[in-house]
């Protein structure tokens, strides 16, 4: 195989690897709605008794931080991970559970 | 019959280069593929990395340049890559770049309390010894393919 050959298949490796990023990007942020390990609401009025909170396994009244809600690595200690609620009480249809 | 003999050691010995020449070359595909695949990632989303890097000890105050410094060093090693002349060069930046991202996730399994990993993709899901492996693995086919290729000349 020429050296031609080779970077056009070099070329082509580069392309599906971006093609194929792409795609599990795509799967990654679409889906997170909600997050692992803590959770707290991003409207700190919601009341944690609501049907909605109930769904999460923890909540942590006094979040340090609030992640964003794509994020799916919340630690946990220092940060806390968001769901976003919707304006009904309703849970959320997306749930990510802890790995 | 010798002649035969030394015609049959030259075949073996030219495939052999030919093979060494077509492993050399398949290691740097899978290499290439790891580069753009998670620059893509943290090119793609961006913020996300960056406020990744926020997040971790003595980085943070320079997670902006960091969070452009990496993905783009990643594509310009791919392109050393793909280049035959510059190949040697790109193997070595590859082996050196992983060699960084192993110590920096030895010291996390070592020191940190958290661990935030912002690495892009799919590369996410594993775990942090899984990681680490997964780095080491990466270093030892760049190592091969440096050897192979100093065998070759």
């Amino acid at each position: 195989m020429n050296n031609i050959k080779k970077l056009a298949l070099g070329l082509l490796v580069a392309a599906f690897a971006f093609g194929f990023s792409a795609f599990t990007n795509k799967s990654i942020s679409t889906t997170g709605s909600l997050t692992s390990d803590w959770y707290a609401p991003i409207d700190e009025e919601m009341d944690p008794e609501s049907l909605a909170a109930s769904v999460f396994e923890n909540y942590h009244s006094e979040p340090l931080d609030v992640a964003p809600v794509d994020v799916i690595d919340c630690p946990g200690d220092d940060y806390v991970c968001a769901a976003r609620f919707p304006d009904t009480d309703l849970p959320p249809t997306t749930i990510f559970s802890k790995d | 019959m010798m002649m035969q003999k030394l015609n049959n050691k030259t075949l073996r010995l030219t495939l052999s280069n030919q093979t060494q020449t077509n492993l050399i070359w398949a290691i740097c595909y899978c290499c290439i593929f790891l580069l753009v695949y998670t620059a893509y990632a943290k090119i793609e989303d961006h913020d996300r990395f960056y406020k990744g890097l926020l997040r971790v000890s003595y980085i943070g105050d320079y997670a902006l340049l960091i969070s452009w410094l990496v993905p783009l060093s990643e594509l310009l090693i791919a392109v050393l890559l793909l280049v035959p002349q510059l190949q040697k060069w790109g193997l070595y930046l590859f082996t050196a770049m992983m060699g960084v991202f192993t110590l920096y996730i030895a010291s996390m399994l070592l020191w940190a309390t958290k661990l935030p990993c912002h690495c892009g993709g799919a590369i996410e899901k594993l775990s942090w010894s899984q990681h680490l492996w997964f780095n080491l693995a990466f270093m030892a086919l760049a190592s091969l393919a440096i050897w192979l290729k100093k065998q070759s000349k």
